[in-house]
C-alpha cells in the first residue's frame, strides 16, 4: 500500500551523544524543528518509546541483498518478536516462541517461514547490528483532531554484533503519510523541507546503524573478485588473486568452525580449491620455491575439509532423495540418518581441531604476510598478464574440448570425472581472468556451466552410491542396521542409479551443445580479447 | 482476505461499536485491516473522525468510474483504514437493484481490495434489503449482535430464515449478545439460556457499559481508551473467538 515515508536527518544526536532512555530528549536540533511545527500546525506528541532492536540477516547478507530488512525485538521471557519489511512485498512478521532467530525451520510455519527459507536455504540468520532506538510519534491534528499525518523523531545508538561500544546515531524525523490525506502531507513536506530546510536522509535505519559502526551492507562476505588489467605483471595479478581468495577463508573459518551453516565451510573450501588451481595452472609466476610450503598447507587445508562436507551434502539431500518413498521405507531410513549425523558430528570436530589448530594459524599468517610483502617473481611473473591468461585459457580450453570430444555413451565413469575436473579448472581461470573481457565472458561461462552441472550432478550420484554401500558396510558392521533399514537403502541405491543414468545420458547432447561451432568461435574471440589487452572488437 | 459483515436486522443493537472494536483490535494484532461503514448515518466513520464523504458517492464506485483506493482514509491507527460513510449510501439498494448480478455486487467491489486487507468489517446498516443480500454473498461470516430480549430473539429467527431461504452456504451466522445488562433479570435468563435452539451463539457476550456510549464522546474505540475495562476485555474476548471460528 502506498505508505511510503519520508527520512530527514536533522543533524544532532550524535554531537550530544545522548543515549537512548526514557530521560533522553529528542535533541537540540530535534526540539527545534519541533517547536516550529507546533507553532504551523496542530500537534500532538505521544510519550516516547524505547526500543532494543536487533537487525538479522545471513553472513553474506542475503535479505540486505534481495532489498529487506529484517529486525527482531527480544520478548519478554524468551523469544523475539521478527519484523521483515520487503521493498515488493508486504511486511512480513512472526513471533519465535524461544530461542534466537537462527535457521527458518526453527520458526512456526507461515508465510515468513517459508519466504525466509526461499532466500536463505541453506543459511541461517546471524546478528548483524544491535540498536538502541528512542521514538517519539508527533502526529499532525486536522479538521475534528484528525490524524492526518504522523512524524516518528528517532534518535539512539548502534552497536556492532559482536560487541563492542555503543555508537551514537544521528537524530531522524520520518514523515509518514496517513493514506487519504495527501493535502496535508504536502503541506507539512513543503515545510520541513523549504520552511526548516531539511534533506531526505539518504540512509534507512540499518544502512545508518552500519555506518555508525564503521560497517556498510553488503561487505561482510568477500566476494573474491580483483579488478585486473592486461598490462599487470602476472605475478603482481595471481598475488592479488591468492589475497582475495585467503580473504574469503579467513572470513569463512569461524563459522566454519563453529558449524554455524554449511555455506561456511563450502564458501571455505572453493576458496581454498581456487587458491590450489591458481598455484598450479600458473605454475611458475611466483618463485615455486617459495610457493610449495603454501601449497602444501593448502592442499592439508582442502583435505581436512572434505569428509564434513561430503556428509553436509548427504544431509542436505536426503530429504529430496526420500521424497516419493513410501512411508515405511522413510520410516526405515531413520537409523540411516541417525548414523549420518553422528559421522558429521565427529567429521564437524575433527574439522574444527584442524582449523583452530597452531599450525592453521600459523599457515594463515605466514601466508598473508608473504603475498602481503613482495612476493618474488617466478620465470613467468613479467609476462604481461593479458598475455599470460590468454595463453592459460586456451591451453585450459583446449584440454576440455579434446578430453569431452573422445567420449561417447560407453565412456567410463572416471573420464567423465576427468573431464569434470578440466572444466572446473577452466571455469576457474574464467573467473580470475574473465575481467578482462566481461561481455565475451559472461555468455561463454553460462555455456560452460551447463556442462559442468551435469557432470557435477553425475559424479554427485556416483560417489553416493558407493558412498551409500560403504555406510551400509559400517553400519552392519556396528550393528545399527536392521533389515529394513538395508532394504530402505537398496531403494535409495536404485534412485541414485536412475538420476545416475539419466544424467550420463544428458551429457552427449549438453556437450555437443558447448563443443559446437558457434561456441568454439565465441571462446576464440574471448581469448584474443585477453590477448590483445582487453579491447573488445 | 477475510470479510466480516456485522448486521442486525434491528438498529441500536451495539452493531457500530462492535465492528469499530473488533476492527481495531485485528489491526493492533498487526492484520491489515479496513472498516467500510456502509450505514448512511456514518457512525463508524464518526467514530474514527474522517469526513463522511466518498468523491463520486455510491454512483462512483458502483459503476466504476471512481477506484475503491481512491476513497480509503488512513485511520489514526495503524494498520486500519476506513472506507467512509457517504449520504448517497441511502440510494445504495437502488444501484445494487441496477447492477447486472445485483448479488455478487459488493464480492465484485471487493475484490480490488483483495490484495491490500487481511480483514474487511462491514459495518451494515440495519434492516433487510437488496443491499444486505450482497452482503451475504460478499461475506465470510455474519457477526449478529443481539440483546437477549425475545424481541430480538424473534428477529434473529427471521434472519435465519431468510439466510435459510437465500441458501448462501458458505456464510458462517454467529450471534453474540450485546449490550448485556446484568441488573435485569430478563437478559440474564435469555443470555444463560438463550431459547431460540436454531443457531448457536458465540460464547463472549458484550455488556451494557456506559463505557460504550462515550466512544461517541471520545471518538475512538473503546479498546483503544479502555481495553482493560469490563467491555474491552469483551470486545478482545469476542474478537479471539471469531478467528478460532472463522481463521
Amino acid at each position: 500500500m502506498r505508505t511510503q515515508e519520508r527520512r530527514y536527518g536533522l543533524g544532532d544526536g550524535a554531537g550530544d551523544g545522548a543515549p537512548a532512555s526514557h530521560e533522553a530528549s529528542a535533541g537540540t536540533a530535534a526540539e527545534a524543528t519541533l517547536q516550529a511545527l507546533s507553532e504551523a500546525f496542530d500537534l500532538r506528541r505521544e510519550p516516547p518509546r524505547v526500543q532494543h532492536l536487533t537487525y538479522f540477516d545471513s553472513f553474506d547478507e542475503r535479505v540486505w541483498k534481495a532489498g529487506g530488512r529484517l529486525a527482531g525485538e527480544p520478548r519478554e521471557g524468551g523469544g523475539w518478536h521478527l519484523r521483515w519489511t520487503r521493498p515488493e512485498d508486504r511486511t512480513l512478521e512472526v513471533t519465535l516462541p524461544s530461542g534466537d532467530p537462527g535457521f527458518p525451520e526453527a520458526l512456526p510455519a507461515g508465510a515468513f517461514r517459508t519466504a525466509l527459507a526461499e532466500i536463505l536455504d541453506p543459511r541461517r540468520l546471524l546478528p548483524r547490528v544491535e540498536v538502541q532506538r528512542r521514538e517519539e510519534e508527533v502526529r499532525v491534528l486536522g479538521a475534528e483532531e484528525k490524524t492526518v499525518v504522523r512524524l516518528v523523531l528517532e534518535t539512539g545508538q548502534a552497536r556492532a554484533a559482536a560487541g563492542g561500544p555503543w555508537q551514537p546515531l544521528e537524530a531522524v524525523l520520518r514523515l509518514q503519510p496517513v493514506l487519504g490525506y495527501g493535502a496535508s502531507l504536502a503541506k507539512v513536506r513543503t515545510f520541513l523541507e523549504e520552511e526548516r530546510g531539511l534533506e531526505a536522509a539518504p540512509r534507512d535505519g540499518l544502512v545508518q546503524a552500519l555506518a555508525a559502526v564503521g560497517e556498510e551492507p553488503g561487505s561482510q562476505a568477500p566476494g573474491g573478485t580483483v579488478s585486473l588489467t592486461s598490462d599487470l605483471p602476472a605475478a603482481e595479478a595471481l598475488r592479488q588473486i591468492l589475497l582475495a581468495q585467503l580473504g574469503i577463508v579467513e572470513a569463512n573459518l569461524e563459522g566454519t568452525r563453529s558449524g554455524l551453516d554449511v555455506e561456511f565451510l563450502h564458501d571455505l573450501r572453493v576458496a581454498v580449491r581456487r587458491s590450489r588451481s591458481a598455484l598450479s595452472q600458473l605454475k611458475g609466476v611466483l618463485d615455486p620455491e617459495a610457493v610449495e610450503p603454501f601449497r602444501r598447507e593448502l592442499a592439508r587445508l582442502g583435505r581436512a575439509t572434505g569428509p564434513t562436507r561430503d556428509l553436509d551434502v548427504y544431509l542436505l539431500k536426503m530429504p529430496r532423495y526420500r521424497q516419493g518413498l513410501p512411508r515405511a521405507a522413510v520410516e526405515a531410513l531413520q537409523p540411516l540418518q541417525e548414523f549420518l549425523e553422528a559421522k558429521h558430528q565427529k567429521a564437524q570436530l575433527s574439522l574444527a581441531r584442524t582449523l583452530g589448530s597452531k599450525r592453521t594459524g600459523k599457515f594463515l599468517r605466514d601466508y598473508r604476510a608473504y603475498l602481503e610483502g613482495e612476493p618474488a617473481p617466478g620465470p613467468e611473473g613479467e609476462r604481461p598478464l593479458g598475455d599470460l591468461a590468454g595463453d592459460r585459457l586456451w591451453k585450459a580450453y583446449r584440454k576440455v574440448l579434446k578430453k569431452g570430444k573422445k567420449l561417447d555413451d560407453t565412456s567410463p565413469a572416471e573420464d567423465l570425472h576427468d573431464l569434470r575436473i578440466r572444466a572446473k579448472k577452466l571455469r576457474y581461470l574464467l573467473e580470475f581472468f574473465g575481467g578482462l573481457a566481461p561481455q565475451r565472458t559472461a555468455p561463454f561461462v553460462a555455456e560452460l556451466k551447463r556442462v559442468q552441472d551435469n557432470l557435477g550432478d553425475f559424479n554427485d550420484y556416483e560417489v553416493q552410491q558407493d558412498k551409500l554401500t560403504d555406510f551400509a558396510q559400517e553400519m552392519a558392521k556396528a550393528g545399527q542396521a536392521p533389515t529394513e533399514t538395508l532394504l530402505a537403502m537398496g531403494r535409495l541405491l536404485d534412485r541414485l542409479d536412475a538420476g545416475w543414468h539419466k544424467e550420463r545420458q544428458r551429457f552427449a547432447k549438453r556437450f555437443k551443445r558447448f563443443s559446437a561451432k558457434e561456441n568454439r568461435q565465441a571462446f576464440r574471440a574471448l581469448v584474443e580479447a585477453v590477448w590483445s589487452g582487453g579491447q573488445e572488437g | 482476505m477475510k470479510v466480516f459483515a456485522v448486521y442486525s436486522i434491528k438498529g441500536g443493537v451495539g452493531k457500530t461499536s462492535a465492528a469499530v472494536n473488533l476492527a481495531y483490535l485485528s489491526a493492533k494484532e498487526g492484520a491489515r485491516t479496513l472498516i467500510w461503514d456502509l450505514d448512511p448515518q456514518g457512525a463508524a466513520t464518526f467514530y474514527l473522525r474522517v469526513r463522511p464523504k466518498v468523491k463520486g458517492g455510491v454512483k462512483g464506485l458502483v459503476s466504476g468510474k471512481r477506484s475503491m483506493d481512491d476513497a480509503l482514509k488512513g485511520s489514526d491507527y495503524w494498520n486500519l483504514h476506513l472506507l467512509p460513510a457517504d449520504f448517497s449510501y441511502r440510494n445504495f439498494d437502488r444501484h445494487v437493484d441496477a447492477a447486472k448480478k445485483p448479488e455478487a455486487l459488493l464480492s465484485k467491489l471487493l475484490q480490488e481490495l483483495e490484495e491490500s486487507y487481511d480483514h474487511v468489517f462491514l459495518d451494515c446498516a440495519p434492516s433487510i434489503s437488496r443491499l444486505s443480500d450482497a452482503i451475504f454473498v460478499a461475506a465470510d461470516a455474519l457477526l449478529v449482535p443481539t440483546i437477549p430480549t425475545p424481541l430480538s430473539l424473534r428477529t434473529l429467527e427471521q434472519l435465519v430464515k431468510h439466510l435459510d431461504k437465500r441458501k448462501v452456504k458458505r456464510l458462517q451466522v454467529h450471534p453474540f449478545f450485546s449490550m448485556v445488562d446484568r441488573r435485569k433479570k430478563l437478559h440474564r435468563r435469555i443470555a444463560e439460556d438463550p431459547e431460540t435452539a436454531s443457531i448457536p451463539f458465540l460464547e463472549t457476550s458484550i455488556p451494557y457499559s456506559s463505557l460504550v456510549e462515550q466512544m461517541g464522546l471520545r471518538r475512538q474505540p473503546l479498546s483503544a481508551y479502555a481495553p482493560g475495562s469490563e467491555a474491552g476485555k469483551a470486545f478482545a474476548a469476542l474478537w479471539e473467538e471469531v478467528q478460532g471460528k472463522v481463521g
